[in-house]
């Protein structure tokens, strides 16, 4: 699973790199009648994670066990590197467009949207967002409150995805060598369902269970406020070197529902239950420093 | 003489090529020898931990009692034997292993297991218990704390098309009742194609 999932993940990246290269290029020379300017970034960032957890209930709650930094909470919970590019068209349209990556290298933080100024300050934005974020440790459930089990999960580990479309206000204003841009969002996103194995054999009894968690589809409305700061260093051949500022908030209250098929003895001995699980209040906040140039 | 040469020179060039062709896939191609199903033995599976042991011990948990049953015929495992070749040996990093294949004269076609002790009031003594195990077989083990198969599906999978090295076929029952008496004993049966009943009775099993 872990394989399809890096194969997957593999498989955006390249998509999505290439389709950046393919519409800066084609608008670009298309261009000069389309493109007033374009600039690309690079930065580093990191992302800090509140969840609420609540006490153990006779069900699973997948909620408990997001990553969440307990050792260090000073520390963030996520770095990550990204780069941008984004174009500013002649019709009053801007495009962003937004990858970033954790360790692995993956670019499935992505943010890209379109704003329309119809008026010099103030416009409308459109995006899609989508991030992911991991989750552990699940199998611990079973293990403290089924002592007299042995309990094993064929994955401990994994990322979880949420991808939504959001929408709001944009504000942008530029002083001298300062830039900034602030938008007001508000969205929806769903979480991408997946499935865990737990598998359990009881102490000194011959007794064997497979428990089969499908999640489902799970929607939540969020609200996410973006400010992009830019300040321009210099200038060489007309291009504009700076260095650029992103801060970020993101909150939403959801909850993971799943299916669950429990196998006594047999694969042809189950019964299935549906749990829904209370609504978790989580937000994260980020913030990120980089460079940029503007052509 | 310069014939004598030339025919050595020839020998000795045919060989250097044998030596270095030789080492490619080893050609097994063995017949397979019949045997007949004539044994049959049983002995105490220690479940009571994560993964299951053979043991001599004769003392089960009251809810972990399991056993392995191995069906065999009376032939002792022939040795394998290494291919040789006229001239020099191949020049290998390996040697040539061939198992030996054996196929089986009788199908198992069923598997009965009674209690000779009262176990409980669904459980009395000479009663067929065959419904209260599952179990595992040789090619669908436990070694990833897969499920278990119902005595139905055993039956399905214990029949090989063919062995390698031996002439057994083995597989695990586990009991699902809990046993609630301080003593057990079982009588396993395996009625094979040919009509012949194999039957082997477990150790006096204490239960703890």
């Amino acid at each position: 699973m872990v394989l399809k999932y890096r194969i997957k993940a593999k498989i955006k990246y390249v998509i999505s790199f290439l389709f950046i290269i393919y519409a800066t290029t084609f608008l670009v020379n298309a261009g000069d009648k389309t493109i007033k300017k374009y600039s690309f970034s690079a930065y580093y960032g990191l992302r800090n994670v509140k969840c609420d957890s609540f006490p153990n209930s006779n069900n699973l709650d997948f909620m408990n066990y997001l990553y969440v930094e307990t050792e260090y909470p000073e520390f963030a919970e996520y770095d990550f590197i990204g780069f941008s590019a984004h174009l500013w068209f002649k019709n009053n349209w801007d495009v962003d467009i937004k990858l970033a990556m954790f360790d692995d290298f993956i670019p499935d933080n992505i943010n890209i949207s379109a704003q329309y100024f119809p008026f010099k300050f103030i416009g409308f934005n459109m995006a899609i967002y989508g991030y992911p974020q991991t989750m552990e440790n699940f199998d611990y459930f079973h293990k403290i409150n089924e002592p007299d089990y042995y309990t094993y999960a064929d994955y401990r580990q994994r990322n979880v995805y949420e991808l939504g479309l959001l929408a709001g206000p944009v504000l942008k204003f530029h002083y001298r060598i300062l830039n900034v841009v602030m938008k007001l969002n508000f969205g929806i996103n769903e979480l991408f369902p997946f499935s865990e194995d737990i598998h359990q054999k009881q102490i000194d009894a011959n007794y064997r269970r497979k428990l089969i968690y499908e999640t489902n589809w799970s929607s939540a409305f969020f609200f996410f406020p973006e400010t992009e700061l830019e300040i321009d260093c210099f200038k060489i051949s007309g291009k504009t070197f700076g260095v650029r500022m992103q801060s970020n908030w993101f909150t939403t209250k959801r909850s993971i529902d799943y299916t669950k098929t429990v196998f006594e003895w047999t694969e042809d001995n189950s019964s299935k239950q549906i749990v829904k699980n209370p609504k978790h209040q989580f937000s994260k906040f980020e913030y990120d420093f980089g460079v940029f140039l503007r052509l | 003489m310069k014939k004598l040469i030339n025919a050595i020179s020839f020998l000795i060039l045919i060989n250097i090529i044998k030596l270095f062709s030789g080492c490619g896939p080893c050609d097994c191609n063995i017949a397979p020898g019949t045997f007949d199903f004539t044994q049959i033995k049983t002995e105490n599976i220690n479940n009571a931990g994560r993964w299951h042991s053979i043991t001599e011990s004769d003392t089960l948990k009251a809810a972990a009692v399991a056993f392995k049953i191995s069906v065999s015929g009376n032939d002792t495992l022939l040795s394998a034997y290494h291919i040789s070749s006229f001239g020099f040996s191949q020049a290998c990093a390996f040697e040539c292993y061939c198992p030996i294949p054996f196929k089986p004269n009788q199908l198992i076609e069923d598997i009965s297991i009674k209690t000779i002790y009262d176990l409980s009031d669904d459980m009395p003594a000479g009663s067929d218990i065959t419904n209260f195990f599952v179990g595992y077989t040789d090619n669908y083990s436990n070694t990833s704390d897969k499920l278990y198969l119902s005595i139905d599906e055993i039956l399905n999978k214990i029949n090989p098309d063919m062995l390698y090295d031996t002439q057994t076929v083995s597989f695990q029952v586990y009991l699902k009742k809990e046993i609630t008496v301080q003593k057990a004993q079982f009588l396993f049966s395996i009625t094979l194609s040919d009509g012949r009943v194999l039957s082997d009775t477990t150790s006096l099993i204490t239960i703890e």
